[in-house]
């Protein structure tokens, strides 16, 4: 009699020939299954892939067209190398232009404060004026107001492009017809700052800050508009009461009679032409404040890379690799955020498929017991 | 009776396309042909239904073929771990049955040699209902040692226990086995 263990290995269960005919066909054909729908939409995308790869190539050359288009068009000299200039820390200067006038109270329009009206009494005023040369002439005053206007714009650029900034803002304030009152650039080491006040005309005041502003990355900007409508006003009530004075004494001086009585009157007469001269001269001046507005520019050379235009106003290859290092630091922060999102979930996805494991485990043994 | 020599005769699988690493490590086509009966005969015995047994094998090589590239041969033989996919899928089907069956051990598709005794006969019969009384336990030990012909190594695997251990679940499994054929 056999023993136990070759009798169990007797009794072991056969498989039908049948079934094992087409086991045997499946493993010959490595078990061939339908494919998921994910990986058949899959493979039609595999099967699509040149054409997709072709669209995506055209795609993207014609966007970079459009954007290398946009980032030129009507820039002129200071238009900026790449878009990221002008995403300034201040709002567009229409938009503060029109904030900071709005909270003045006055709300003078542009052309209400581009300049002092003059009154009937031009042609006396500009007959002994004592108003100084300026090297373009400055724009014609408007009739109902007087505003004097400043403002104050600090750009920042690469230490060694501040030269470069200076030298075509000095450009684009020359082209508004407007002048440079003082300009300075000091470099020391690898800083580099310069500062300028600049007088431009103030009918054109906002489109000077707007060009300026597109030189470099702006860092601040502010406007002040203070009007001086009555001062004038006062001034030149001054001014014709001094000259009614002139004219008395002269009148006088003409029926005078006695030596002693001209002599007295001449006297009179000079003072009173002093006082007609000195407040023709405030006039004159306090026009000329409200023609011209002032620009307080500082220029800094604070930032690393990507900042500014180029002096030539062309592309170079160091604006290039700005950019591309630019593009590299927003494609590093991105994949930073995007692993701080999917870490956690990663994570929890394997103590998930842990777990379940675990679980499934003990599910199967439980089967088994109770099998 | 040799087992080795019923195992799947003119098997015409081609070698399938997987990485060359493994390859060398796992020949899929030489482990279906050493390993389709015996992995029928391992279901079969633990489901005690011959239907179930097919289907789960033709479910466990799918698999396999499927994860073959998965197979890393230090961490144990081509069988161990084939069976360890066989098991899985055999359990899983006693879950989705919920309840055990009371059915008995399929028998041998063949039919007794004429010349072969009665009482041999007799005593295959009794080994059968013996088998199919024990726990589903038991049962897979035995199958998987003298069925399946794997070592205490390989069955340790399989099991998840230590090479001792599953050892001793051998002898106690027979032990029962044996009790089970004299009551």
């Amino acid at each position: 009699m056999p023993d136990l263990e070759t009798l169990v290995r007797e009794v072991r269960p056969e498989p039908d020939p049948t079934w094992t005919a087409r086991m045997d066909a499946r493993a010959a054909a490595h078990f061939p299954s339908k494919p998921p729908r994910w990986k058949q939409a899959l493979q039609t995308t595999r099967d699509h892939m040149l054409a997709i790869g072709a669209v995506a190539t055209v795609s993207t050359a014609l966007f970079a067209v459009v954007m290398v288009g946009v980032n030129y068009e009507g820039g002129g000299d200071e238009e900026p190398a790449s878009g990221s200039t002008m995403s300034a820390d201040v709002p567009a200067s229409e938009e503060l232009s029109e904030d900071s006038m709005g909270s003045s109270g006055a709300a003078p329009t542009a052309e209400e404060k581009s300049a002092p009206t003059r009154s009937g009494a031009d042609s006396d005023f500009s007959d002994e004026s004592a108003q100084p040369s300026t090297p373009a002439a400055a724009a014609p005053p408007t009739r109902d107001r007087a505003v004097i206007s400043s403002a104050e714009l600090m750009l920042s650029t690469t230490p060694d492009k501040v030269a470069g900034v200076n030298d075509r803002a000095i450009q684009v304030v020359d082209a508004l017809g407007g002048y440079v009152e003082t300009s300075s650039v000091s470099t020391s080491g690898r800083n580099a700052s310069a500062t300028l006040t600049v007088k431009i005309p103030s009918a054109k005041l906002d489109e000077g800050i707007a060009r300026l502003s597109r030189l470099a990355h702006v860092k601040s900007r502010t406007q002040q508009a203070q009007d001086v409508t009555d001062q004038r006003s006062a001034l030149e009530a001054a001014v014709r009461d001094a000259r009614a004075d002139r004219d008395g004494l002269r009148a006088r001086l003409a029926k005078a009679t006695t030596d002693k009585d001209r002599t007295r009157l001449r006297a009179q007469l000079d003072r009173a032409t002093r006082r007609v001269t000195q407040r023709q001269r405030r006039v004159a001046e306090l026009n000329h404040e409200v023609s011209y507005a002032s620009v307080e520019l500082a220029i800094e050379g604070d930032r690393r890379s990507g900042a500014g235009a180029p002096p030539a106003g062309r592309w170079t290859p160091g604006d290039a690799i700005g950019d591309a290092v630019r593009v590299l630091e927003v494609i590093a922060g991105v994949l930073v955020i995007a692993l701080a999102v999917v870490l956690p979930i990663v994570v929890i996805g394997i103590l998930a498929a842990l777990a379940g494991r675990v679980v499934t485990r003990r599910r199967r043994e439980r089967a088994l017991e109770m099998a | 009776m040799d087992s080795q020599d019923d195992r799947s005769t003119g098997v015409t699988a081609h070698t399938a396309t997987i990485p060359a690493t493994a390859t060398r490590a796992l020949d899929f086509d030489a482990l279906y042909r050493d390993a389709r009966d015996d992995v029928f005969a391992y279901a079969a015995t633990l489901l005690r239904d011959r239907g179930a047994a097919e289907d789960v094998t033709a479910q466990a090589f799918e698999r396999a073929y499927k994860r073959r590239s998965r197979f890393d041969a230090r961490r144990g033989t081509p069988r161990a771990w084939l069976f360890g996919i066989v098991r899985n899928a055999a359990l899983d089907e006693l879950r989705r049955r919920k309840r055990a069956s009371v059915a008995e051990l399929p028998p041998p598709i063949a039919e007794p040699a004429p010349d072969e005794a009665a009482e041999l006969a007799a005593e295959r019969d009794a080994v059968r209902t013996a088998l199919g009384t024990l726990a589903a336990r038991d049962r897979e030990v035995i199958a998987l040692k003298y069925h399946a012909e794997l070592s205490n190594a390989e069955l340790a695997d399989v099991l998840g226990v230590s090479p001792t251990n599953a050892g001793t679940m051998l002898h106690r499994a027979m032990t029962k086995l044996r009790e089970a054929v004299d009551a």
